[in-house]
C-alpha cells in the first residue's frame, strides 16, 4: 500500500448512477496510468479508424481496456452525409464492432469523403430533402450491417449553405425519426456552430431531441483572432470552456443524466488532467441525478 | 442539391470558394470555408509526422512541415485509415529538391513506413532459436522459411540502420558515415517494432526466401551477390529478431 500525495490523488467521483458515467477519449500513452487508476473514468472511446490494422499494440491495448470499462466506438470516416457510402470501410467497421462488442457506436452528420479522396475533416452539408433521403439511407444501410443501432452526432459547423431548406435540429430529429438511430450530443458542437451561425445555443438545445441522447461529448474550443464576425474552432486542444459547462448543466437538467466523454485530442495533456475533467463532468452528473433523486 | 464537387474542389484549390455560403460578406465567407482547408492540410501534415518522425527529426520541425504541406497539396488519403497515408512519401522525397542535402532522408522515409506497417500487422508467434535447433541437419538445403507477417526489408546505399539509431538515442549522429549502405530487417516479434542491421547478403537470401525460394537456392544467390555473405551470421540475425514464422521442407516429405 502506498500513500497517495494530495496533489496527485485522483478526483473523488460523487455519482454512483446505474451505467450513467463519465469518460475520456483514449490515447495511447495513457495506457498505463488508465490500467493504474482511472478515477471517475468508466469508459473510453477510441475513433474507429485507429483500430482497423491487422494487430500489434493497438489491438493489444483495446483488448485489455475492454476488460475493465465500457468502450465507445466512434467513427470518423464513414461520410455518412457524403453522396457514396463505402461499403468496404463499413465492413472495417463490423469487423471491429463485431469484436470489441462496444456499448456506443458513433459516427458524425458530416462527409470526408468525396470521389474517392478522404479529406480527414468532418464537412459540413447543405440540409435539404435530397440529404435528408441520402442520411437516413446511408445511416439504415450502416445499421443494417453492424446489426445494432449508432449514434449520430451533430457537427462543428464553419459554413451554411444557402440550399439548406431545414433547421439543423429540425434534420436531425427527422432523421433520427426515420433512420431509427439515437443521438451524441456533442454541446462544444453546439456552441461552436451557434456562435458562428449567429445562433442562440439554449434555444438549440432546447429544440433538440434530448430524448434521443444516448452519449454527450464536451471539449475545449478555440477562438480565432480575427477581425470581423466571431469565430469558434472545435479544436479538442484545451479544457471544455466555462460557456460549455453551463449548457451541459442545462441539458442534463432538461434532459436527464446522460454518460458523457471528455474528448482532447491535440496537445493532449497528462492523463490526471484528464480524468479531472471527467470528474467536473462526473459531479454535474450526480448533481442531476440527486435533484432527479429528491424530487 | 449540394454541390459536392465544387466544395471538395476548393478544399484542393486556394482560388476556387465554392458559391452559395451563407455570410454577410465575401471576406466572412472566404474567412469560414478556409477553416476546413485549414483543417484539412494541418491534419494531413500531423499524420505524416506521426508516421516519419525520425525524417521530421533530420531536417527540423519546419522544415518537414513545409515539405509534407507540399506534398498533402497534391496526394490526399482514398482511406480513412490515417496510419496508411503517405505510403509513398518517399517517392516524393526523392524528387524534393531543396531535401536534396540530405540524400539519405527518402531512404529513412522508407523504413519508417516499413516500421508504421510492421507496427499493424498482423499477430503472429515468431520462431524461436530453439524451433531452428530442432531442424533437420540433413534437410536444410531444402528448408522453406516463411517470413513473419510484421517482417520488412528496406534496402539502402545509406546508413539508414544507423542514422535511424542516432535518433533514438542510440549512438551520436557526427560518427556515422551516411554513405555507408546499410539494409534495414523491420520486425515486430512481440508488440514493440525493431530495427536491425542485415549482414552482407542477408537482404538478398530474405528477398528470396519471401519469393519462396528453399535454403540452398537463397544462400547460392546471396553468395553471388556478396562475397561477405555469412549463412550462419544472417540466419543468427533472422531467427534472433523474429523475422521467420514458419519452417517446411521441400523433399516431398
Amino acid at each position: 500500500m502506498t500513500l497517495q500525495n494530495p496533489a496527485t490523488a485522483n478526483p473523488v467521483c460523487q455519482s454512483t448512477p446505474a451505467r450513467t458515467w463519465a469518460g475520456v477519449g483514449f490515447k495511447p500513452q495513457h495506457f498505463q496510468d488508465i490500467m493504474e487508476n482511472a478515477g471517475c473514468v468508466r469508459f473510453l472511446e477510441v475513433h474507429a479508424e485507429n483500430y482497423m490494422g491487422a494487430g500489434g499494440m493497438p489491438h493489444r491495448q483495446l483488448t485489455l481496456l475492454r476488460e475493465r470499462f465500457d468502450l465507445s466506438v466512434h467513427g470518423v470516416g464513414l461520410s455518412i452525409g457524403g453522396l457514396a457510402l463505402d461499403d468496404i470501410h463499413l465492413d472495417r467497421l463490423h469487423k471491429l464492432v463485431r469484436r470489441y462488442q462496444p456499448r456506443w457506436v458513433s459516427e458524425h452528420l458530416a462527409w470526408s469523403t468525396h470521389d474517392g479522396v478522404f479529406f480527414n475533416d468532418l464537412l459540413p452539408l447543405a440540409y435539404d430533402n435530397a440529404a435528408l433521403t441520402r442520411v437516413v439511407s446511408h445511416l439504415g444501410r450502416v445499421q443494417d450491417r453492424l446489426g445494432r443501432q449508432i449514434l449520430l452526432e451533430n457537427p462543428s459547423t464553419y459554413v451554411a449553405f444557402e440550399s439548406s431548406t431545414w433547421d439543423e435540429v429540425d434534420f436531425i430529429r427527422e432523421v433520427t425519426h426515420r433512420a431509427g438511430c439515437d443521438l451524441l450530443l456533442d454541446i462544444n458542437n453546439v456552441q461552436v456552430s451557434c456562435v458562428n451561425h449567429s445562433r442562440d445555443p439554449l434555444v438549440y438545445l432546447n429544440a433538440f431531441p434530448l430524448e434521443r441522447v444516448r452519449e454527450i461529448h464536451l471539449g475545449g474550443y478555440a477562438t480565432d483572432d480575427v477581425p470581423g464576425e466571431p469565430l469558434l474552432i472545435d479544436a479538442h486542444d484545451r479544457p471544455v470552456q466555462p460557456d460549455v459547462w453551463r449548457l451541459y448543466a442545462h441539458a442534463l437538467k432538461i434532459g436527464g443524466p446522460v454518460s458523457t466523454l471528455i474528448e482532447w485530442d491535440n496537445d493532449v495533456p497528462d492523463a490526471h488532467t484528464l480524468f479531472e475533467e471527467a470528474a467536473k463532468a462526473d459531479a454535474l452528473l450526480a448533481d442531476v441525478i440527486n435533484e432527479r433523486s429528491a424530487a | 442539391m449540394m454541390d459536392f464537387a465544387a466544395f471538395a474542389n476548393g478544399i484542393s484549390q486556394s482560388d476556387a470558394t465554392p458559391k452559395g455560403l451563407i455570410a454577410s460578406n465575401d471576406f466572412i465567407s472566404l474567412q469560414r470555408f478556409n477553416v476546413y482547408r485549414n483543417n484539412v492540410a494541418v491534419s494531413l501534415v500531423e499524420a505524416l509526422c506521426t508516421n516519419y518522425p525520425v525524417c521530421r527529426q533530420i531536417v527540423g520541425d519546419d522544415f518537414f512541415r513545409a515539405m509534407a504541406r507540399i506534398y498533402v497539396a497534391s496526394n490526399k488519403p482514398s482511406s480513412p485509415i490515417m496510419h496508411l497515408y503517405g505510403r509513398d512519401f518517399c517517392n516524393f522525397i526523392d524528387c524534393f529538391q531543396p531535401a536534396s542535402c540530405t540524400p539519405y532522408l527518402a531512404d529513412v522515409a522508407r523504413l519508417e513506413a516499413a516500421r508504421v506497417s510492421a507496427y499493424h500487422a498482423q499477430d503472429y508467434l515468431p520462431l524461436l532459436s530453439a524451433d531452428f535447433a530442432a531442424l533437420d541437419p540433413e534437410r536444410l538445403a531444402n528448408l522453406r522459411i516463411t517470413l513473419h507477417p510484421a517482417a520488412r526489408i528496406v534496402r539502402s546505399n545509406f546508413a539508414i540502420v544507423s542514422v535511424w539509431g542516432a535518433h533514438q538515442g542510440a549512438q551520436s549522429v557526427e560518427n556515422i558515415d551516411p554513405f555507408t549502405a546499410e539494409d534495414a530487417l523491420v520486425t515486430r516479434p512481440n508488440l514493440h517494432v525493431e530495427t536491425s542491421l542485415l549482414p552482407p547478403g542477408g537482404a538478398e537470401l530474405l528477398e528470396s526466401l519471401a519469393r519462396g525460394g528453399v535454403l540452398a537456392e537463397a544462400a547460392a544467390q546471396s553468395c553471388l551477390s556478396s562475397s561477405e555473405f555469412n549463412l550462419a551470421q544472417v540466419l543468427n540475425v533472422l531467427i534472433s529478431t523474429g523475422a521467420a514464422c514458419l519452417f517446411t521442407y521441400d523433399d516431398g516429405d
